[in-house]
């Protein structure tokens, strides 16, 4: 087992009058390999539980264990679990702060003690992941970036590192639909390639269906769904709407038909599919084509 | 109506000898009423384009006027940004107070208005984005469709004619988004305020009258949704994509239904579906 929740509680500013029980009870494992999406509504706690996955946040109550070590005992290696979990962080402007891009890319590298001459080449090889002309930007200052600019940067810094599991908060979030199918992709291709462990908090819920193995839907601070997209996306639509969240549109759109008397399944998770399962529904296939 | 007249903006950059061309003599004319998105790859130059909107940034060359005021004169400054509102993208860092009410208050306290008609207008731009009931509330306990909604109280107590959005809704949930979009919609048709929303989501874009596609710094393409996301080859070089179910739609057309490859909702094409199964 790679990561392993064991009732973990997190509050911040405890007792003061700003006091917010983040986390509530949350027991997790998670696998090497894994491929899994977390969903929440705003404010539930997707962002504070994902930093007790390297030890930036250690529980107020209960324990997390990183490949057995639990990040709450004093004089730990944090340094070695940063490098294995990666972590991208939601607000990229807040995980920025080299004058440079080529430096702000080689400073997980560096810092983990790469030799210098390898520190270009893998500098080279991130911002290829990430879409950026090495030519145009490695130079740059990362603040005076466009906003999809700076989140490529943030995650190209966190690839660098080639940690065993990547933690990825609302990574496409800002970027234009062909980088975010792409890095996605690319994402994808890092895990089935090299089996690294991913996790991927995203409102994109079209993206979600279509990439994890498994979901993790949060509320208020707990994890009140954990099976496969499939199921929660077919079975679970009234619960996720009450808890501010929403479907694939062509998984709305099966949902509409059948709430309008129309034998469909509402369990597709992508076009292909769902043309699919439109396709053999149909009344009378020869009458009805144009 | 705000006019963009060969409009170029070029940024200088340190570290680098040649300047960034943002924007590349762009002409758009922005009427009262209009219901726009703005649309184009990451550094396609939108949020620079935004920034000229209000004054933020100045032009390289060419002009922008809002009502006849050009943004280059400082004795227009503050009248154009009581015009033109801006909410930015991400929620957290828009909020000042420690109340609602005081939050939505804010951008008011220089405007010279008596302690009486500040509180009316603070309570009317509440009202107006369904947040009434949270005016004692503390802005950090709220979800964050909530927050930008506050955001957007704080422009229109202004009585702001234009609202500029830049990805309003990139870090929100589902339902934060479907408020936001709401709350957009509602101010257009109701309040006639004028919204130009910059997003990256397809299906967003396709809610509005019209959509102006940025390239490079130049306009690619403008006109309704219905029309633009018919380009499906050109938009997907430019970086850009279609929704998802118009591409269902023009899935199932090209296996032989009658169902339109303009199809940009999720109710237009149930009500299509309906007639075959
Ligand atoms: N302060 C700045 N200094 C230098 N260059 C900048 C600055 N801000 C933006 N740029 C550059 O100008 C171009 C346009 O940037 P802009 O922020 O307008 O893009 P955008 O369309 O909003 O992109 P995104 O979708 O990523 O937000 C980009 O190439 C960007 O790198
Ligand atoms: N640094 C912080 N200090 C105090 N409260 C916080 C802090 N970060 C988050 N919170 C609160 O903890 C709760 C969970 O937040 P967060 O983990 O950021 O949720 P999510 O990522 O799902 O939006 C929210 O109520 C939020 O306001
Ligand atoms: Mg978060
Ligand atoms: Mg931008």
């Amino acid at each position: 087992m790679f990561i392993h929740l064991d009732e973990v509680y997190y509050t911040y500013n405890i007792d003061m009058p700003f006091e917010t029980k983040a986390l509530k009870n949350i027991n997790l494992e998670i696998q090497k390999g894994e491929f899994i999406g977390l969903i929440g509504h705003t404010g539930c706690g997707k962002t504070t539980l994902i930093q007790h996955f390297n030890g930036l946040l250690t529980p107020t109550s209960g324990k997390v264990y990183v490949e057995g070590i639990d990040t709450s005992k004093k004089g730990i290696d944090l340094k070695s679990i940063r490098r294995k979990v990666g972590l991208v962080f939601q607000y990229p402007e807040n995980q920025l702060f080299e004058e440079t891009v080529y430096k702000e890319v080689a400073f997980g590298p560096k810092k983990f003690g790469l030799p210098e001459d390898k520190i270009e080449n893998r500098v080279r090889e991130a911002l290829k992941m990430v879409d950026l002309d090495y030519n145009l930007y490695a130079e740059r200052s990362p603040f005076s970036l466009s906003g999809g600019e700076m989140r490529r940067v943030a995650l190209a810094s966190i690839l660098s590192i080639r940690p065993e599991m990547l933690v990825l908060d609302e990574p496409t979030a800002n970027l234009d639909p062909q980088s975010r199918n792409k890095i996605l992709s690319e994402i994808k291709a890092i895990h089935n390639n090299f089996g690294i462990t991913i996790v991927l908090v995203s409102h994109n819920m079209e993206k979600i269906a279509e990439m994890v193995d498994r979901l993790l839907v949060m509320h208020k601070g707990e994890i009140i769904m954990d099976s496969s997209p499939r199921d929660i996306f077919a079975n679970h639509a009234n619960d996720l709407l009450q808890v501010g969240l929403g479907l694939p549109q062509v998984t709305q759109c099966m949902y509409e038909l059948k709430e309008r008397g129309k034998k469909v399944y509402t369990g597709v998770l992508t076009v292909d599919e769902a043309a699919k399962e439109i396709l053999s529904r149909m009344k009378s296939p020869t009458v009805s084509r144009k | 109506m705000i006019e963009i007249e060969n409009l170029s903006h070029f940024y200088n950059n340190q570290n680098q000898r040649d300047e960034i061309i943002a924007l590349d003599k762009v002409n758009l004319e922005i009427k009262k009423g209009d219901f726009i998105s703005i649309i184009g790859a990451n550094g396609s130059g939108k949020s620079t384009l935004a920034r000229h909107l209000n004054c933020l940034l100045l032009p390289t060359s060419g002009d922008v006027w809002v009502n006849g005021m050009n943004t280059k004169d400082p004795d227009n400054v503050w009248k154009i940004r009581q015009e033109v509102g801006m909410v930015f993208q991400n929620p957290d860092n828009q909020i000042v107070a420690t109340t609602v009410e005081d939050d939505v208050a804010f951008g008011l306290e220089n405007i010279g208005l008596s302690r009486k008609v500040m509180q009316e207008r603070v309570d009317w731009a509440l009202r107006v984005v369904e947040m009434e009931e949270y005016k004692k509330c503390e802005p950090h306990l709220l979800s964050g469709g909530q927050k930008q909604k506050v955001a957007i109280a704080g422009v229109i107590a202004l009585r702001s004619s234009f609202m500029v959005l830049d990805e309003p809704t990139a870090m929100l949930d589902p339902r934060g988004r479907k408020e936001v979009l709401h709350m957009v919609k509602k101010l257009n048709r109701e309040e006639n305020i004028t919204i130009i929303y910059i997003t990256h989501l397809m299906e967003e874009a396709a809610e509005f009258d019209q959509v102006v596609v940025l390239d490079r710094g130049r306009i690619a393409l403008r006109g309704r949704p219905q029309d633009i996301f018919l380009q499906v080859d050109i938009l997907r070089n430019l970086g850009l994509d279609i929704p998802q179910i118009t591409e269902l739609a023009i899935k199932l057309n090209k296996n032989g239904l009658d169902i339109s490859p303009s199809t940009l909702k999720i109710e237009e094409i149930v009500k299509q579906l309906c007639l075959y199964i």
